[in-house]
């Protein structure tokens, strides 16, 4: 036998069809109401709060078209439409408030509360009805139906789900591409135009993208940063090497979760991610003093073209901005 | 009036008044038609006569849904201007400083509603102070229901569909944030992008289906615009019907009070009180947020520029709701693995996937696991103080100070510039505060409530202290204690006689009155069954930290000679 149900009240329920039966079990507790002087009162106050509410729409629909939207950049027609409505809304929520409140007769309303779950007989036999059902459908008889049917039913998804594979291309290799590679000039991403050796001054940092690239910006992972130190600064030999005189070029992307970087110290040479404060220390191969980042900023091999002009030696050799499963 | 008496006599055959004037023939008329189609009559009867309790607190969850309100409308007013599109194009409307500017049409549009539209800005803004005013009051709706402990059976389901529109609440925001396509979303939607890149296996595939490419690809407006204004709303349509039949049906719950018993209910009739009062309300949710949409300024896209992948503004801040998760990512070690030519980059998956899902799952489940631990199977429908359950109020502290050091995160940088400390101190700081502030924060809380529980015992069989000061005729000085009103004694003698987790099992003494059904008579006979199993064992010891600091009260009621 299962343990007798905990519930709620002392009123017997089961079977008192007068609970379901009965289309109001509510009654009034204590009423009251206002005099009659309070009453007038009231209702003045309450139109008075309508008529606030009326005027103020009318307000609005002046404001609409004889404040001009060019002046102050909107701001003056916003406060005057915006302000407006407002009022006109409180007021008209004002004049429901006191009309709930004086003049509506005070009462209070006491209803009893029905047991939420079906006496027990109607539970069980809801139980009995689904159970016969099965049973009739013969799901526990034939094994064969019922496994067919889990087939069928468990692949009615798939069709749905393999349609959404033409939402976007594989990942694969487009992962690791960015728009640079051997030849390519490094254009200032303002400016577009080619930078050339010594016009950049010790401690700039100058944004640059790949001569070429488009505002589309499909290729949001090539912005890098030109960087110019003073001589001796660099303290990693391959750092050195692979940049030009004292210039190095590094992502631009954040290898925690993909923002630009911009804040470059110059006493510490540290850069910092404005996102979540990752720290690079950009004269030590960009290697993470602090933060949440993990790998330091991929650098970027480059050279100089015939007519001094920076260009890059090549892709980067390693996977750019945020890692991903598939990077190695 | 003829009729209202005869339902006051029970309803014995009723007919229609005899001359009706036009208006009331049309009402009947009307209401007539539809009855005949639906018998909707009585249903129509038992609803304007439902009782509604009255309490400040009740009115958060209205807050919320009269926001979603005023979010589908202006909403609609906006997707009328927005095209939700990345097509680049040439901005020459009335903002002087960006015109020429190359742009994608999504941020052209933004533009163009906020400055060519009269009374555009006015509705963005609308737009975006209900959105922040929708999760706010969802999210302090969810206090007031989690520290009275209006989820306990029989309101555990609505609470998880509760939590799923608070969630998806958050989501529908972030989209929405997202679609202007300005400096401050993209950067947003770029940390979005990375946190799905970060889980294993499946990560890279998400965004580039998400997006229909590597980032930003040429999809994700046009694709999160959809989400945004059909797939997202239409759930949250769904889900805040159900949310509000459930409520209906099952009645709202009441603080105990004179008169009150887990069987009734008292307050305001809905129709007409309770319908005037709660229309009022709708209109001054509408006014305050117009009011702030016209005199806040909100987003101001025009100021971030268009978005560019190269740049990043300044002290960009999210909306608040979002703040928790940057809080999160700034405090994460830099973890990473690479193993067989595979990366995880815990650094992000940890504090952007893996332990928002644990904080929403707990929250969730809360209910479940609350039940669970106390055994208490009883319908409730009188709500806790949440001084009368120290635990549950307790881990609910707990669990906020937890989350407020992680929203302390998502702001290191302004906490550091401010008070001139070091970047790396305050983060530190942080992480272990995260760690070590929760305990505390429960300790703390759960001896606060025990005091109050203390204090209100006291005032019940001491009475106010009233700082007159007597001369007894032995010698000795009393100050004179004055009883409670009696409407407040009776108030306080409930909510404390009211013990919540009473559950039958003989161990908890019931006040009368509570509603509660007394143990089964034979109780005492049924068969002691000592705990087996590991998972059994620690409920038993969850159950008796449970109820371990309730101390015994030695008298419910107040002293009849005061
Ligand atoms: S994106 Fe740079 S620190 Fe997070």
């Amino acid at each position: 036998m299962p343990p007798p149900r905990k519930r709620v009240g002392r009123r017997p329920t089961d079977d008192n069809p007068a609970t379901v039966e009965r289309a109001s079990d509510q009654h009034i507790l204590e009423q009251t109401a206002e005099t009659e002087e309070e009453e007038r009162f009231a209702e003045l106050q309450v139109a008075a709060l309508f008529l606030v509410g009326t005027a103020m729409l009318i307000f609005f629909i002046v404001a609409y078209f004889a404040i001009s939207i060019r002046d102050n950049l909107g701001q003056y027609s916003n406060y005057a439409l915006g302000g407006s409505l407002a009022l006109a809304l409180f007021a008209i929520g004002g004049g429901f408030i006191v009309w709930a409140k004086k003049l509506l007769p005070h009462e209070k309303a006491i209803q009893d509360r029905h047991d939420f779950h079906s006496p027990e007989a109607e539970e069980i036999e809801a139980e009995n009805t689904f159970l016969a059902g099965v049973d009739d459908m013969g799901l526990g008889k034939h094994k064969i139906l019922r496994r067919s049917l889990l087939g069928a039913l468990g692949l009615f998804p798939l069709p749905l789900v393999i349609m959404l594979r033409d939402l976007g291309p594989l990942p694969h290799r487009s992962l690791l591409r960015t728009g640079w590679r051997a030849g390519v000039r490094l254009v200032d991403l303002d400016t577009r135009l080619p930078i050339k050796l010594g016009t950049v001054e010790i401690g700039g940092l100058v944004t640059v993208m790949p001569e070429g690239f488009t505002d589309v910006d499909e290729d949001a992972l090539a912005p890098s940063m030109l960087i110019r130190f003073g001589p001796g600064q660099i303290m990693s030999k391959k750092e050195r090497e692979w940049g030009v005189a004292d210039h190095v070029v590094y992502s631009k992307i954040c290898t925690h979760a993909g923002c630009p970087i911009s804040l470059l110290e110059q006493q510490t040479h540290h850069l910092l991610c404005p996102c979540h404060q990752s720290t690079f220390d950009m004269v030590n191969d960009a290697k993470v003093i602090f933060g949440p980042a993990a790998r330091p900023l991929p650098q970027l091999r480059i050279g100089l073209d015939s007519e001094g002009y920076f260009i890059a030696k090549g892709p980067y050799s390693q996977a750019v901005g945020p890692s991903f499963w598939e990077r190695r | 009036m003829s009729a209202k008496k005869a339902d006051a006599n029970g309803g014995a055959a009723l007919t229609r008044p005899e001359n009706q004037g036009a208006a009331e023939k049309a009402t009947r008329g009307t209401l007539k038609y539809v009855d005949d189609q639906f018998g909707s009559a009585s249903f129509l009867k038992r609803s304007m006569d439902k009782v509604f309790p009255d309490h400040w607190s009740f009115m958060l969850g209205e807050i919320a849904l009269y926001s979603f309100v005023i979010l589908l409308l202006s909403g609609v007013y906006l997707t009328l201007f927005f095209h939700a599109s990345q097509n680049v194009v040439q901005y020459n409307g009335s903002y002087q400083p960006l015109r020429g500017v190359q742009m994608t049409e999504a941020y052209a549009s933004t533009l163009h509603i906020s400055f060519d539209v009269r009374g555009g800005l006015l509705m963005r803004q609308i737009h975006h102070w209900a959105a922040l005013i929708f999760v706010t009051s969802i999210v302090v709706h969810m206090f007031r229901v989690f520290f009275t402990g209006a989820f306990r059976k029989p309101r555990t389901i609505n609470w998880h569909i509760g939590t799923i529109l608070m969630i998806l609440g958050i989501l529908e925001g972030f989209a929405g944030y997202s679609l202007p396509d300005d400096l401050l979303s993209g950067t947003g939607l770029r940390i979005a992008y990375s946190v799905a890149e970060s889980i294993p296996v499946v990560g890279t595939y998400v965004c580039y289906f998400l997006f229909g490419g590597n980032y930003p690809g040429q999809d994700i407006i046009s694709r999160l615009f959809i989400i945004h204004v059909l797939l997202v709303p239409g759930i949250l349509l769904a889900l805040i019907s159900a949310h509000m039949m459930i409520l209906w049906h099952q009645k709202h719950t009441d603080f105990p009070g004179p008169g009150k018993t887990e069987d009734n209910v008292i307050g305001t009739k809905f129709y007409p009180g309770f319908f005037l009062k709660t229309n009022g309300f709708l209109f001054m949710v509408f006014g305050m947020i117009t009011a702030l949409a016209a005199f806040a300024q909100i987003n101001p896209v025009w100021l971030y520029g268009p978005y560019n992948a190269g740049q990043v503004s300044a002290g960009s801040q999210p909306d608040w709701y979002i703040l928790f998760l940057e809080g999160s990512l700034r405090m994460m070690p830099n973890w990473e693995t690479h193993i067989w030519h595979h990366t995880i980059s815990w650094n992000i998956l940890i504090p952007g996937v893996i332990l928002p899902g644990i904080m929403f799952n707990l929250l969730a489940l809360y209910p479940n696991i609350e039940a669970w631990v106390t055994k208490d199977k009883a319908y409730h429908n009188l709500l806790d103080r949440p001084r009368d359950v120290p635990v549950r109020t307790g881990l609910g502290v707990m669990s906020l100070t937890f989350y407020m050091v992680l929203v302390a995160g998502g702001a290191n940088d302004i906490l550091a510039s401010t008070f001139h400390w070091s970047l790396q101190a305050t983060t530190w700081v942080l992480r272990v505060l995260l760690i070590a502030l929760p305990p505390i924060a429960f300790k703390v809380t759960k001896r606060f409530c025990l005091g109050l529980q203390h204090h209100d015992e006291a005032l019940l069989h001491h009475g106010v202290e009233t700082g007159i000061i007597r001369r007894l005729p032995s010698g000795a000085y009393i100050e004179v204690e004055e009883p409670l009103p009696a409407k407040k004694a009776e108030t306080l003698a409930k909510q404390i006689g009211y013990d919540p987790h009473h559950h039958g099992d003989g161990h908890a003494a019931i006040a009368a009155g509570d509603g509660h059904e007394p143990a089964p008579a034979d109780g005492h006979t049924q068969t002691v069954t000592r705990p087996v199993g590991v998972l059994a064992k620690a409920r038993t010891k969850l159950e008796d930290f449970w109820d371990e600091p309730r101390e015994p009260v030695p008298d419910t009621q107040p002293h009849p000679e005061n």
